[in-house]
C-alpha cells in the first residue's frame, strides 16, 4: 500500500520551477534515498510532501490523503527532519520534548532519553545555543522519539560525526525494518545513503529521472573498465546505447553504463574500441551512479575529456513493488 | 488533545520561551502603575519624564513580543517547524491571539489602579481603558500582521519606516474630517481594520499561503494601525451635531489685516502674520452656551486660488462665554453677566523667504480660508472648596490644589492641577489650563462673587505609563480678570473687584469649580477676504 503518492506534481517559486510533473509512489516500509544536486528539487518535494509548501499543480497524497488536508491526526504519524528547521529557540531540549510529546499519542519517551544519550544532548540547554550538528540532533529525537510511520529527512546527516551518523543509520534500519516505518531521506551522504535505503529516486532541475529499487539500480549501472592499447584512446562522437558517462585516461576507458547485460556490455565495448585488451565490469557504488547521472546531466561541469549526453535513465515511472 | 488544549499548549509555550522579555513588560507596567497610584498628590517640582520615555519601552517591548510570537511559529517559513507537528492550524492562530489578549489585559489592568487613585468615574474608567485598548490592539496587531508575512525580526523594524510614508496619505484620508471624509470615521476604521488585519492573519496561519501581492498589501493596513493611535478621536459620548443652519448668520465686517508688523523672525524664518475678524451671528447658542471654534486647518489663497498653507494658527477661539450659574441673589463683581455673543479673530501665520517675496506673497493673497467647528457648552456646578492653601478638589480624574493664595490688588491663586487627558466629551485636557473648567469666588454672606480666570499656566503631560492615554499635571495661576470673559467690559470692573475684596472677604469665600460639558457641535469653513467674509458649515 502507497505511503506517499505523487502525480504529476509541479511547483513553481515565481518564474523558476522547481518541480516539474513529479510521479512517484512509496509503499509502506520502503527506505526511500532522493537523490539530486543542489538545487534539483528534493527539498522542495519534501516540502511539499510534509505540507510546508502547496502544489502549484498535480496531485500528493500522504496516507492516502492529500497533503493539503492532513489532519493533526495524520500529522502525528509523521516525522520530518530537515537542515534549518526552525525549533523553537529559547526553548531548552527537555522543554521541547515535554511541549512535543503531548501531541503524539506514540511519544515514546524511554526513546527520546535513549536518543539524547546516544546523541551526547545536555537538556538543559537552550535550542539556539546548541551547534549547527546539534540542532539536526534534536531535531532527530524529536522527529523519531514519536515512533513514526512516516519519515520524512532533509539532510539529516549535517553536521554530525561518523560515528553518529553510522549510529543514526543503524538506529533508523533497525526501527523502520522492526516497526515497518516509511522513510524517505534527501541527502548528498552517498555511502549512509548506500546501507540505509532499499528504493532510489534522482532528481534533476526539477524532474524525477530514476526512481526504482536499489537491487535494480546496482544490477543495471556498473563500471565498464575498459584497457585500450592506444596511449591516446577517444571517446566516441556519438554517444553509445546504454552509456550514461565515460572518462578516459592514456589508454584507460571507463564507462559507466545502464545495462544489466554483461553479454552486451562486453560486445559495446568491443564494438568502439576493438583492439581493447581487457574489458572489466564492477559494480557501481550508489556515489558513483550519482555523480555520473548529475554529470551526464551537467555537460559543461564536466571535466572529462568529452562529455557524453548519455544515459536513457528510467525516465518511466516505475510502482514500488 | 482538544483544540482548546492545543492552543493553550502553544500559548503556553509561547510564554515559555519568551519568559524574560514578558518579565520585563509586566515590570516596565507594575513600575508604570506604582508611579500612577503615587502620582497624587503632586510632586510640582518633578517631571514625568521617566513616565514618557516608560510609555516608549513599554510599548516596543509589547511590539517586540507581538512579532517574537508569530515569528516563533512563523506562518509563512518553509522551513516553520509547527506546521510540520500534529497541531490544528487555527489554534495556533487562536494561541497567538490569544497572546495578543493576554499582552492587552496585562497592560489594562496595569492602568486601572493608577485611575481608581486618580478618582475617575466609572464612565470614564471604562471610556479611557476601551481607547486605550483600540489604540494598543492597533499596534499590535499591525505588528502581527507584518510579522506574518516577512521571516526575520528585523524586518520587522520596517513597519515604521512604511507608517511613516503612508501616514500622510493614511492621516488625510483618515483624520482630516471634511477633506476627504466627511465625517469623522477614525474609531470605525481602526475597528475595522483590525478585524480585516485578524481576518489576514488568519488566512495567513490557515492558509500559509503568502505571496508578494499579499506582502505588499500588508503594508496598508499596518500603516492604517500605527496611526491609529494619532487618528482616533475615541469612543465615547458624541455630542450631536448642530444644524448647521442654525449658524450660517454673520455680522459683514470681517476684514483682511496685513499690519506693518507683522514680520516675526523665529528660528531666522521670517513668518508673514495675517489676521481676520469679525462677529458672528450665532443662531444655534442660547444665551447660556459657551461657543468656541476649533479650527482644524487654515491656508492662504492666492488670486488664483492656490491654496498655500499656513504654518501656524489658532486652534482655538472662545466667541460667546455665557454666565456662570449662580443663586439669583448672588451679585457678580465687575462684570456684566449677560451672556453674549463674542467677537471672531483669527491668526494666520504663513513663511516666506524674505521681505521682497513678501510682498509679493501679501499682494498675492486674496483670502484666507480655514476649517474647523463650533462646539458648544453649559455650564454645570461641580462642587466647591474653602478658597484656602491645601484645600483640593478631585472629580472624575480631575484634581486639583490650591497651593497658595495671595491677595495683591486682585485674588491670586496658585493652583496645582492634574487630569486625566482626555475628558469624557473627548477633549484633551491637556496645557495645563483645564480648558472645560472654569472657576469663582463666591461669598455667600456677603452674596457677592468673583470670576476667575487662568492667567498663566504651565503643565507637563504625564506619558501613557501613568494612565492609558496618559496624564497632564503642573500649576496653574487663577486669576480675577473678567475683561477676558464678559464683554462688554465695564470699566470699573477691575477697580471694583479690587475694592471689595479685601483678605476678609476672601477668608469668607470659597472656590467654586465649574465643568463646561459639551452640548453640540457643528463643522464650519470660513473663508475671509479683504473687506468680504463668508461661511458655512
Amino acid at each position: 500500500m502507497a505511503v506517499i503518492d505523487v502525480h504529476d506534481l509541479t511547483h513553481r517559486y515565481g518564474r523558476h520551477q522547481a518541480l516539474r510533473n513529479v510521479s512517484l509512489s512509496i509503499n509502506a516500509g520502503s527506505v526511500y534515498a532522493l537523490l539530486g544536486p543542489n538545487g534539483s528539487g528534493k527539498t522542495t518535494l519534501l516540502q511539499v510532501l510534509v505540507g510546508l509548501l502547496p502544489a502549484t499543480s498535480g496531485q500528493a497524497r500522504v496516507f492516502n490523503t492529500p497533503v493539503q488536508s492532513l489532519t493533526a491526526a495524520h500529522r502525528a504519524r509523521m516525522g520530518y527532519v530537515a537542515e534549518g528547521q526552525q525549533l523553537p529557540p529559547r526553548l531548552t531540549l527537555s522543554q521541547l520534548e515535554r511541549y512535543l510529546a503531548p501531541l503524539y499519542p506514540t511519544w515514546d519517551t524511554a526513546l527520546a532519553t535513549s536518543l539524547r544519550e546516544r546523541f551526547q544532548l545536555d537538556p538543559s540547554r537552550q535550542i539556539r545555543t546548541l551547534s549547527r550538528g546539534e540542532h539536526m540532533k534534536a531535531a532527530m529525537l524529536c522527529a523519531l522519539a514519536p515512533r513514526p510511520e512516516l519519515l520524512l529527512m532533509d539532510e539529516p546527516f549535517t553536521g554530525m560525526d561518523a560515528v553518529v551518523k553510522d549510529d543514526l543509520v543503524r538506529g533508523v534500519l533497525e526501527l523502520s525494518g522492526r516497526e515497518g516505518w516509511t522513510v524517505m531521506i534527501a541527502s548528498h551522504d552517498l555511502a549512509e545513503l548506500d546501507l540505509l535505503s532499499d528504493w532510489v529516486g534522482f532528481l534533476d532541475k526539477g524532474k524525477l529521472q530514476l526512481h526504482e529499487t536499489m537491487d535494480s539500480v546496482r544490477a543495471r549501472y556498473r563500471w565498464v573498465e575498459i584497457m585500450t592499447s592506444d596511449l591516446e584512446a577517444r571517446l566516441p562522437n556519438v554517444r553509445p546505447p546504454g552509456w550514461v558517462w565515460a572518462e578516459q585516461a592514456g589508454p584507460r576507458v571507463r564507462v559507466l553504463v545502464n545495462e544489466p547485460d554483461d553479454a552486451v556490455l562486453q560486445r559495446s565495448a568491443r564494438t568502439w574500441y576493438p583492439s581493447a585488451a581487457r574489458v572489466e565490469v564492477h559494480e557501481a557504488s550508489l556515489r558513483d551512479v550519482f555523480v555520473a547521472l548529475t554529470r551526464s546531466g551537467q555537460a559543461a561541469l564536466s571535466t572529462g575529456a568529452q562529455a557524453n549526453q548519455a544515459g536513457s535513465h528510467a525516465g518511466s515511472q516505475q510502482e514500488v513493488a | 488533545m482538544s483544540w482548546s488544549r492545543q492552543v493553550w499548549h502553544v500559548f503556553m509555550k509561547d510564554v515559555r520561551e519568551q519568559k524574560w522579555v514578558l518579565a520585563l513588560y509586566v515590570a516596565l507596567l507594575c513600575f508604570g502603575t506604582m508611579q500612577g497610584v503615587r502620582f497624587w498628590p503632586i510632586d510640582g517640582d518633578s517631571e514625568p519624564f521617566l513616565p514618557l520615555l516608560g510609555s516608549a519601552v513599554m510599548r516596543a517591548v509589547a511590539a517586540y513580543l507581538a512579532a517574537s510570537l508569530i515569528l516563533g511559529d512563523s506562518p509563512n517559513s518553509p522551513r516553520a517547524y509547527w506546521a510540520t507537528l500534529p497541531f490544528a492550524r487555527s489554534a495556533v492562530f487562536g494561541a497567538k491571539v490569544l497572546g495578543f489578549v493576554g499582552l492587552l489585559l496585562t497592560a489594562v489592568a496595569a492602568f486601572i489602579p493608577p485611575l481608581v487613585q486618580l478618582e475617575v468615574s466609572a464612565t470614564q474608567l471604562w471610556l479611557q481603558l476601551l481607547n486605550f485598548s483600540v489604540a494598543f490592539s492597533a499596534l499590535l496587531v499591525a505588528t502581527a500582521v507584518f510579522a506574518s508575512v516577512v521571516s526575520r525580526l528585523r524586518y520587522v523594524l520596517l513597519v515604521p519606516l512604511a507608517a511613516i510614508a503612508l501616514m500622510i496619505g493614511g492621516l488625510v484620508v483618515v483624520a482630516k474630517r471634511g477633506f476627504v471624509l466627511q465625517y469623522d470615521l477614525s474609531s470605525a476604521v481602526v475597528l475595522v481594520v483590525i478585524a480585516g488585519a485578524l481576518g489576514a492573519l488568519a488566512f495567513v496561519y490557515l492558509t500559509r499561503r503568502v505571496n508578494v501581492t499579499q506582502r505588499s498589501l500588508t503594508l496598508v493596513p499596518c500603516a492604517l494601525l500605527l496611526i491609529a493611535p494619532f487618528a482616533v478621536s475615541g469612543f465615547g459620548p458624541v455630542a450631536p451635531v448642530i444644524e448647521p443652519a442654525r449658524i450660517t448668520g454673520i455680522a459683514p465686517s470681517i476684514s483682511l489685516v496685513v499690519g506693518d508688523a507683522a514680520y516675526r523672525m523665529g528660528s531666522q524664518i521670517p513668518a508673514l502674520q495675517l489676521q481676520t475678524s469679525g462677529r458672528f451671528q450665532l443662531d444655534g447658542a442660547t444665551p447660556a452656551t459657551r461657543v468656541e471654534l476649533r479650527t482644524r486647518y487654515a491656508t492662504t489663497v492666492d488670486a488664483l486660488g492656490n491654496d498655500r498653507d499656513a504654518v501656524g494658527f489658532d486652534i482655538s477661539r472662545r466667541l460667546v462665554e455665557p454666565a456662570l450659574p449662580i443663586d439669583p441673589d448672588v451679585r457678580w463683581i465687575g462684570a456684566d453677566i449677560a451672556g453674549s455673543t463674542g467677537t471672531f479673530r483669527q491668526s494666520v501665520s504663513a513663511v516666506s523667504l524674505s521681505r521682497e517675496e513678501d510682498s509679493i506673497h501679501t499682494a498675492a493673497i486674496s483670502r484666507i480660508r480655514t476649517e474647523g467647528r463650533f462646539e458648544f457648552r453649559t455650564p454645570r456646578l461641580l462642587g466647591s472648596v474653602a478658597a484656602s492653601r491645601d484645600t483640593a478638589f478631585a472629580h472624575d480624574g480631575v484634581h486639583l490644589r490650591i497651593k497658595r493664595g495671595t491677595l495683591a490688588g486682585a485674588p491670586v491663586f496658585e493652583v496645582q492641577t492634574m487630569a486625566v487627558l482626555n475628558a469624557p466629551d473627548g477633549v484633551e485636557r491637556v496645557s495645563g489650563a483645564l480648558d472645560h473648567l472654569s472657576f469663582a469666588l463666591v461669598h455667600d454672606e456677603h452674596r457677592e462673587a468673583v470670576k476667575l480666570s487662568f492667567q498663566r499656566s504651565s503643565s507637563s503631560v504625564g506619558g501613557s505609563l501613568l494612565a492609558p492615554l496618559g496624564i497632564s499635571r503642573g500649576s496653574s495661576m487663577l486669576v480675577a480678570e473678567p475683561s477676558l470673559f464678559y464683554a462688554p467690559v465695564r470699566p470699573d470692573s477691575i477697580s471694583a473687584v479690587r475694592a471689595l475684596v479685601t483678605p476678609e472677604w476672601l477668608r469668607g469665600a470659597r472656590l467654586v469649580i465649574y465643568e463646561w460639558v459639551l452640548t453640540g457641535t457643528s463643522p464650519v469653513n470660513i473663508s475671509s477676504a479683504i473687506g468680504r467674509t463668508s461661511a458655512g458649515d
